[in-house]
């Protein structure tokens, strides 16, 4: 009795904050809520569809009160790649989802693929969109249309491993869970329903799929209900441009980060107790605040001023302008760092900052490569070429100058080696595909530092091997077995066996130890 | 490496007169220290802990044969829910060679921070002529990406749109400070190394302090918007300030016997540790929904260690020895 009032409940509010979206929404597709055979659209045979999937989750206290909801709803499109295959095009758009009253962003459009047999969606590649995003739900959904009359189907969702059979009748399909894992914690209900078209001859004939999920879980004093509904109904197709989508393109899609920070109170008076505050939490949220403080309420000479006079609050002054990530903070910290007079010690903090600035522009770039390319104070020019190869990460739209920039650093016989390193930060796999030809440089510190990049995966093995055993070197030998032991893979047959000539030939101690540990002798 | 003269005379007639057949001096102790500290947890977190090793070697040959290479490194890692996350690492590679005008080619000081070198530092031989440089490195690191920060996490719903969970992060400060000098003269070289008429120092001497100390931290979090702000843990944990420290000394000289020059050489490696701290907790507590994470009150923490520093290992050479 319990479960149907909480159902009854939740649908109420359901409907009612639905009524309440739309009385004030922007500009949406019309969604009319009519008997269930008027829409069933002309798919013809272009195999091309539209769906409208809605989803409403809530989770319910003891007496029936939302402590939360969440209302997230799609139009998915999709079509063949090309005529007649099975591997389908799809895109959604309109996408729409609020929590607890708040619209939260979501992209206008996210295109992806997947394919259908017979009843089931399958092979889905959502482009590299991020494992957090709120649309990663759309696996689990596609799940929930999918069915097989000829065999148990199983599937993985956000709870666990579930394992289904289908039956129909007339235009049903219905489902029985065939592994249920008992779960002390919470009791579970669901009702399932597909019901097909009556035209079988087209390739998804879902007219309709309704879904419920209530589960109780209870702890100590606690009792929740959470209600999950998944309503899924054909719409009119509407066409989309397919060129060819590429691997990663959903990777930029950024998922909001729901949050609480911290907000610290900063004033000009309690500004150094902030900052040492800083240096023991390491808090990222006080560092930003900080940052942000500085930026707007202190110029240049200002903060060299407290860098100056405050040597032991340094780290944290710059990890507070790291920190801020805004053009300012990058702006401020290039300035500074052109400033000879703050000493080596803040500069390198300042290169350090700027290499893991997120999001940095050519600003940060240029101030780096200043410092880098002034080879009258090698230590600091040494960090900046290292940094630069660091800010490929965290600025990947400064990748292609920094491809350029250390490119160019290859030619430099002085800064070989350090480039050689600052190219293994990167990770730019362009970049790493040249090191291989520095493994049989004359310089053995070239040589090392490659071997030192390059060991640990297992497609540069035989070029690693062949530098080790040409030119024997207790340095590189000893580092290519420290990285090894680290490493996840085996070495080859016939590379152990050059390993095991050369053990036989060495007579340097030191070499013949290590040979021994990677051989296992 | 301090020495009285008379008492190298002393040791130089007692070697015999055969030349020196190829020899060459080495220690190599491996790994002098490798310990982990394991953070006590509530049973839903995974193994976390604090893990720290130091290992070193030096070798020493005729300047024909490489003459002096070495190596010591500090290494420490943090172990968070089952993930590794590599926290910094110093270390020294050492190369002299007193017969080359370039005599420390192939030196270097690396000073790294999670996945990428931060530092690198090559000394100049001529910088090092009777004298020493230092090189300090230091600064704060947010160790952890967001986008792979631990977590334990408990879906709601069937399709994970409600979600409440605890994640870590860490900010650690890092840093190493790293010194090279070289000696020149009184330590009975007869022959010195000269290259384009200046003479090279006779030993070197290298030592790397690493550290790093920092804390991890823990947010809780929703998928949803309510309740965002009342957050379902606290405290925070302080992770053992380790600070290790390698020496080294190496160095070789020339000596008359019979008419014929010699070769000599020594090698020192020291290796310590001074630990400090790791204390703290981070707690949860029944706020709404994060009572269903079932933590009891102690996420995570530990006691601190009383400061303790330890010498792991120690070797120099006693006498100078034919290479």
């Amino acid at each position: 009795m319990k479960k149907i009032t909480i159902i009854a409940i939740f649908v109420i509010a359901v409907s009612a904050f639905l009524v309440l979206k739309d009385s004030d929404s922007k500009p949406s597709v019309q969604v009319t809520y009519t008997a269930s055979e008027s829409s069933q659209p002309m798919h013809k045979d272009n195999h091309e569809y539209g769906y409208l999937v809605e989803i409403h989750s809530a989770v319910l206290s003891e007496k029936g009160t939302a402590i939360t909801f969440s209302d997230l709803s799609w139009q998915m499109y999709f079509k063949p790649k090309t005529e007649g295959a099975s591997d389908l095009v799809a895109i959604l758009t309109n996408i729409q989802f609020t929590s607890d009253n708040k619209v939260q962003e979501m992209p206008t459009q996210l295109p992806f693929y997947m394919t259908y047999d017979d009843g089931q969606f399958t092979k889905l590649n959502l482009l590299g969109l991020g494992e957090q995003h709120t649309l990663s739900v759309l696996p689990r959904v596609l799940d929930l249309m999918s069915y097989s009359l000829s065999a148990a189907l199983t599937f993985e969702d956000a709870q666990g491993v579930k394992t289904f059979r289908y039956t129909q009748k007339d235009n049903a399909v219905s489902r029985t869970r065939i592994n249920t894992a008992s779960n002390p914690e919470r009791e579970e209900e669901e009702q399932w329903q597909l019901t097909l078209n009556d035209n079988g001859s087209i390739l998804v004939g879902i007219r309709e799929l309704n879904y419920h999920n209530q589960q109780v879980w209870q702890q100590g004093g606690q009792h929740y209900d959470v209600v999950q509904s998944v309503f899924v109904r054909p719409i009119d197709f509407s066409s989309f441009d397919y060129i060819g989508w590429n691997n990663n393109q959903n990777a930029t899609v950024s998922t909001a980060k729901l949050e609480a920070k911290q907000v610290y109170d900063i004033t000009d008076e309690n500004l150094l107790s902030h900052l040492t505050e800083l240096k023991s939490s390491l808090d990222t949220d006080l560092a930003a605040q900080l940052g942000k403080y500085l930026l707007a309420n202190q110029d240049q000479n200002e903060i060299k001023s407290l860098l100056m006079n405050h040597v032991r609050l340094n780290s944290a002054l710059i990890y507070a302008l790291q920190k801020a990530q805004t053009p300012q903070a990058e702006q401020m910290l290039s300035d500074l760092m052109s400033d000879e007079e703050l000493g080596q010690q803040v500069r390198q903090k300042i290169v350090m900052a700027l290499g893991r600035f997120e999001n940095a522009t050519n600003i940060a770039f240029s101030s780096l490569q200043t410092v880098a390319d002034n080879v009258e104070n090698t230590a600091l020019s040494n960090m900046a070429m290292l940094s630069i190869g660091t800010m490929n990460r965290f600025s990947p739209m400064q990748s292609q100058q920094v491809a350029g920039f250390l490119n160019t650093k290859l030619s430099d016989p002085a800064q070989l080696p350090t480039a050689i390193l600052a190219i293994a930060n990167s990770k730019n796999p362009e970049l790493v595909e040249k090191l291989p030809n520095y493994l049989h440089h004359s310089d053995t510190q070239v040589r090392n530092n490659t071997i030192k990049s390059l060991a640990h995966k297992t497609e540069y093995q035989d070029q690693v091997i062949a530098s080790l055993v040409q030119t024997p070197h207790v340095t590189t030998i000893d580092s290519f077995t420290r990285v090894y032991k680290q490493a996840n893979y085996k070495l080859s047959e016939s590379n152990v066996d050059r390993l095991q000539a050369l053990y036989h030939e060495q007579n340097n101690p030191l070499i013949k130890k290590r040979l021994a540990v990677i051989l296992d002798i | 490496m301090k020495f009285n003269y008379a008492a190298i005379l002393g040791v130089i007639s007692a070697i015999t007169l055969s030349p020196a057949a190829d020899a060459y001096l080495y220690k190599d102790p491996g790994y002098v220290e490798r310990n982990v500290r394991s953070i006590q947890k509530n049973d839903v977190i995974g193994q976390s802990h604090q893990y720290r090793d130091q290992q070193g070697w030096m070798y020493v040959d005729q300047v024909a044969n490489g003459a002096t290479q070495g190596f010591y490194q500090a290494g420490n890692w943090l172990k968070l829910h089952n993930r590794n996350f590599k926290m910094s690492i110093g270390e020294l590679e050492f190369a002299f060679n007193p017969s080359k005008l370039d005599c420390t080619q192939g030196m270097s000081f690396n000073f790294t921070v999670g996945d990428d070198t931060v530092a690198s530092f090559k000394p100049n031989c001529d910088d090092l002529l009777n004298a020493s440089i230092t090189y300090p490195v230091e600064y704060y690191f947010d160790l952890i990406p967001e986008v792979i920060k631990p977590k334990v996490e408990l879906p709601l719903d069937p399709l994970g749109l409600l979600k409440v969970g605890v994640k870590f992060g860490a900010g650690i400060e890092a840093g190493a400070e790293f010194t090279v000098g070289g000696v020149v003269g009184g330590h009975g070289n007869e022959e010195p190394f000269e290259v384009d008429g200046v003479r090279r120092p006779d030993y070197l001497y290298a030592a790397v302090e690493p550290y790093v100390s920092g804390l991890v931290s823990s947010s809780a979090y929703g998928s949803f918007g309510h309740g965002i702000s009342e957050a379902g843990v606290k405290g925070k944990l302080n992770l053992l300030k380790v600070k290790g420290k390698g020496y080294v000394e190496a160095g070789i000289r020339r000596v008359v016997q019979d008419e014929q020059v010699i070769e000599q050489g020594f090698l020192e490696l020291k290796v310590s540790t001074k630990l400090t701290g790791g204390d703290g907790k981070i707690q949860a507590y029944c706020k709404k929904l994060w009572g269903l994470l079932q933590f009891n009150v102690d996420v995570m923490k530990w006691d601190p260690l009383y400061t303790r520093e330890t010498v792991l290992y120690e070797y120099a050479s006693p006498v100078w020895e034919a290479l």
